[in-house]
C-alpha cells in the first residue's frame, strides 16, 4: 500500500492517485474498499460514469472538505436552507451549467452527500424567486406546453390571484 | 407534436431532480417550476415530498396549493393560527382531515385552540409521524384531554422529534411511554423532578432542548438516577439555574458534546464558578467539544468593567484548548452587561439605541469602536432622539428581523439615510411604527416618510402601526397611510378606537392577507355585531376574536359602499 493511496480510473481513461480517507467520502468507493472487499493494493478503481476533469473537479472538492465533521442525519423532513454555501463552495460552483449538472450526476453516483447538496442548492437558487419563464432561459428548456394547457394554468392562476 | 429538450437539466434522473426540489418551498415548485414545460409539470405530479408550510400566507394562496397538492403529496405541513393566518386550523380542517395525508411526516401546529389540538392529536395517534411541533400560547393546564392525548402521542414508533413550546402546559402531568423511541424533545420544563423523568423515562433522547427549568434551591432534590449517557446535546433556555444545581444536573448526562446556556445561569454566579466549571468539564464532560452561552446581567445599580467581567475566559483552557471564545457587551438601555459566544444569540433580547456601547471580545484582538453586532435580531430606536452622525459605511446591526421605530411628529431630517447605513434594512421583515409624539394626527404628516422607509425596507412581511399613549389613538387622517403600504407586506396590525375605522383600513390597502385591529378604547367595537357587519361587507374571510383584538384572514375581497353600523 503506496501511502494509504488508490487510484480512480475515469472513464476516459486517466487514472488520479487519491488519499484513501479522500476517497472515502464517496460511499460508493467506502463500499468498493470496505464491503466488497476490494484492497487499497488492487489496480484501479474504475469510475464508468466520471469523466476526466469532472472527477479531478470532484477530488479538489473531496481534498478541501476532508477535515469536514461528517454531514449531519439528513432532515428529510424540513426545508434546506438555501443560504449556507461556504464561499470556498460558491467560488468552485462558478462553472458552466454543464458542469454544474455533470458534477450533480457524479456526486449522485459517487453518493457524496455533501457535494450532491452544496450543488442541489446552487441549481436551487438558480430557480428560485424565477418566473416560469425566467426559468426556461436560465436552464435552456422549451415551453412545450399546448396553447389549450397554457389557457388552463392561466385559468388556475387567475382565481387565486391576490388582487 | 413533442417538442425535444436540449437542456442539462434533462439529463437528470427523477431522483435527483427531487432532491433538487427539496431545496424549494412549495410556492416555488407550483408556481414556477410546475409550468416551465410538460416534463417538469408530470415531475411535480408525482413529487410526494412536498413541504406545505401554510403559515403567513394568504388565504387565496392557501386555496391554490391546497387545490394543486394532494393530501398524499404532502410530507410535511405546518398549520397556524396567528395573527398572520386566523382560524386557519379550523378553515383547514373543515376542507381536509389530517388522516388523507398518509404520506406526512412532519407537522407543525401553531398557536392551535384546545379544541382543534383534540381532534388533529386524535388522528396523529393513526399517523406516521417522525416529528410533532406544537406552539400555543392557549392555556391549556386545565385540559386532561390534551395531557392524555400527548401522553399517547408518546409512544408513536415512529416519533422521533417532540416539540412542546406550550407555556402553560404541566409537563409533570404527561406520562412519557416506555415505547417512546423519541430522540429530540423541546419543552418548557419548570421542576427538577420531571426534568429527571424525562431523562429517566426517554432512553433513546439525543438532543433535549429545555425551557423555564427552575433549580436554584436546595429543595429541587435531584434524585439518584442512572446517568443518561446517550444524550448528547443539552440546552436550557430562559431558565434559573444556579451553578451548583447545574453542575449536578449535569452529572446526569456526561457524554454531552454540545450544551447551550442561554439565559438560564446567572452570569455573576457563572463567573464566580468559572474554574469549577472549568474542571467539570475536564474531568465530567470530556467529550464536550462545543459550549455556546449567552448570559445576561441587567437592572443592577452598578456594573464590573467589561475587562473585568471577560478576564476569566482568557485564560488557555478557553481560548487554546477549547476554542470556546467569548464577547462581552456593555449597554446603557436597557443597562445591562451579556457574554455570549460569538454563535450565540437571544432571539427574545431587544436592544435599544442609542445605547451607549461597549464591547471586547477574546478572539479578535482589535477592538472596534463601532462593532458590528450581528446577534442582535430585534432593535428599538427612538427616532425623535436622533441619530449620531459619523456612522461607519458598513451596517452596524446586519441581521435585525425586527425593528421597532418610536416616530416623533416631524421626520427627523436626514434620519432615513442614517437609518438606513445604521441597520441593513432588507434584512427586516418586521416593522413597528409606534408614534410618540402629541398630535392630533400623528401619522398624517410622516405619510410619505413611511413610505420612503418601506421600499428601502422592502422584505418587510409585517407591519404594526401603534398610535401614542397609553390610548393608542390612531386618527382618520393618520390611517391614510394604509394606501402607502407595498405588496410585501402581508400582514399589518393597526391600532383602531372605532368600529368604523376597520372599513377605513380595509379600504385604504391595496394588497392584504391579514390584518390584526388592535382595539385601543375601553370598550371593544369587536362585538359580534359588528363581525356581522364587517362580513356583510368583507365577503369570506376567517377571523379570530380576543378580548382586545380581532384577527381577520382575507379572501378575495368585495367592497360595498354601505355602512350598517357605526
Amino acid at each position: 500500500m503506496a501511502g494509504n493511496k488508490i487510484k480512480l480510473q475515469s472513464n476516459d481513461g486517466d487514472t488520479f492517485d487519491v488519499d484513501v480517507e479522500i476517497a472515502k467520502q464517496s460511499a460508493t468507493i467506502k463500499t468498493m474498499l470496505e464491503d466488497l472487499g476490494m484492497s487499497e493494493e488492487d489496480d484501479v478503481i474504475p469510475l464508468p460514469n466520471v469523466n476526466s476533469a469532472i472527477l479531478k473537479k470532484v477530488i479538489q472538492w473531496a481534498t478541501h472538505h476532508k477535515d469536514d465533521p461528517p454531514p449531519p442525519e439528513d432532515d428529510e423532513n424540513r426545508e434546506k436552507n438555501l443560504s449556507d454555501i461556504s464561499s470556498w463552495d460558491q467560488d468552485f460552483l462558478k462553472v458552466d451549467q454543464g458542469t454544474l449538472f455533470e458534477l450533480i450526476l457524479a456526486a449522485n453516483y459517487l453518493d457524496i452527500k455533501g457535494l450532491l447538496d452544496v450543488t442541489c442548492k446552487t441549481v436551487a437558487n438558480m430557480i428560485k424567486g424565477r418566473t416560469p419563464e425566467e426559468i426556461r432561459r436560465q436552464f435552456n428548456i422549451k415551453n412545450d406546453f399546448t396553447p389549450q394547457e397554457e389557457e388552463q394554468i392561466k385559468k388556475e392562476n387567475e382565481w387565486c390571484e391576490e388582487k | 407534436m413533442s417538442v425535444e429538450q436540449d437542456s442539462s437539466f434533462f439529463r437528470l434522473p427523477p431522483e435527483v431532480v427531487f432532491y433538487i426540489f427539496r431545496h424549494l418551498d412549495a410556492q416555488t415548485i407550483i408556481r414556477s417550476v410546475r409550468l416551465v414545460c410538460k416534463q417538469f409539470s408530470t415531475l411535480v405530479s408525482t413529487y410526494d415530498q412536498f413541504n406545505l408550510q401554510l403559515n403567513s400566507i394568504s388565504k387565496p394562496e392557501f386555496h391554490y396549493l391546497c387545490n394543486l397538492i394532494r393530501p398524499k403529496q404532502v410530507k410535511s405541513l405546518t398549520l397556524s393560527n396567528d395573527a398572520e393566518t386566523p382560524g386557519q386550523i379550523e378553515y383547514f380542517l373543515s376542507c381536509f382531515r389530517l388522516k388523507q395525508y398518509t404520506q406526512l411526516r412532519s407537522l407543525t401546529l401553531l398557536e392551535i385552540d384546545q379544541c382543534y389540538l383534540h381532534v388533529i392529536l386524535k388522528d396523529v395517534l393513526n399517523m406516521r409521524l417522525e416529528e410533532l411541533i406544537i406552539i400555543s400560547k392557549e392555556d391549556l393546564s386545565t385540559d386532561d384531554a390534551i395531557t392524555n392525548d400527548l401522553s399517547m402521542v408518546t409512544s408513536l414508533p415512529t416519533l422521533r422529534k417532540f416539540c412542546l413550546d406550550i407555556v402553560t402546559l404541566d409537563v409533570s402531568r404527561i406520562t412519557w411511554s416506555p415505547m417512546s423511541m423519541i430522540q429530540h424533545l423541546e419543552i418548557h420544563c419548570q421542576s427538577v423532578g420531571a426534568y429527571c423523568e424525562i431523562l429517566h423515562r426517554l432512553p433513546h433522547l439525543q438532543i433535549l432542548v429545555v425551557e423555564q427549568l427552575l433549580a436554584i434551591y436546595s429543595n429541587n432534590a435531584i434524585p439518584d438516577l442512572k446517568p443518561a449517557c446517550q444524550l448528547s446535546s443539552l440546552t436550557f433556555k430562559y431558565g434559573s439555574i444556579n451553578m451548583n444545581r447545574l453542575r449536578a444536573l449535569l452529572l446526569l448526562t456526561p457524554a454531552l458534546n454540545h450544551l447551550y446556556l442561554l439565559r438560564s445561569v446567572n452570569m455573576h454566579d457563572f463567573i464566580l464558578h468559572i474554574f469549577e466549571w472549568q474542571l467539570l468539564v475536564e474531568t465530567t464532560l470530556s467529550l464536550l467539544t462545543k459550549f455556546e452561552f449567552f448570559l445576561v446581567e441587567t437592572g443592577q445599580s452598578f456594573f464590573p468593567s467589561v475587562e473585568l467581567v471577560i478576564a476569566p475566559f482568557q485564560t488557555p483552557f478557553w481560548t487554546e484548548i477549547k476554542r470556546w471564545y467569548a464577547i462581552c457587551d456593555y449597554t446603557t438601555h436597557p443597562q445591562s452587561i451579556i457574554v455570549h459566544s460569538p454563535s450565540a444569540h437571544d432571539p427574545q433580547f431587544e436592544y435599544i439605541f442609542y445605547s451607549k456601547h461597549i464591547s471586547r471580545s477574546t478572539s479578535t484582538p482589535i477592538i472596534s469602536n463601532v462593532p458590528i453586532m450581528n446577534h442582535i435580531r430585534i432593535l428599538r430606536l427612538d427616532l425623535s432622539t436622533g441619530i449620531p452622525p459619523g456612522l461607519p459605511y458598513t451596517s452596524v446591526f446586519p441581521n435585525i428581523e425586527w425593528l421597532l421605530l418610536g416616530l416623533p411628529d416631524v421626520w427627523p431630517p436626514g434620519s432615513l439615510r442614517s437609518l438606513s447605513t445604521l441597520v441593513n434594512l432588507p434584512s427586516v421583515t418586521k416593522l413597528t411604527l409606534e408614534m410618540t409624539g402629541s398630535s392630533e394626527h400623528p401619522l398624517k404628516m410622516l405619510r410619505y416618510d413611511v413610505a420612503s422607509l418601506l421600499k428601502l425596507a422592502h422584505n418587510v412581511r409585517c407591519l404594526y402601526l401603534l398610535g401614542a399613549g397609553n390610548n393608542g389613538h390612531l386618527s382618520n387622517c393618520d390611517l391614510d397611510v394604509c394606501s402607502e403600504i407595498p405588496e410585501n407586506v402581508k400582514h399589518l396590525s393597526v391600532s383602531i378606537t372605532m368600529a368604523y375605522q376597520m372599513d377605513l383600513v380595509v379600504r385604504k390597502l391595496k394588497y392584504k392577507s391579514s390584518i390584526n385591529f388592535l382595539c385601543t378604547q375601553s370598550y371593544h367595537p369587536v362585538e359580534e355585531i359588528y363581525l356581522k357587519w364587517f362580513k356583510d361587507d368583507n365577503g369570506s374571510y376567517s377571523y379570530r376574536l380576543t378580548g382586545t383584538s380581532l384577527s381577520v384572514w382575507f379572501d378575495k375581497m368585495k367592497h360595498t359602499k354601505k355602512h350598517s353600523v357605526y
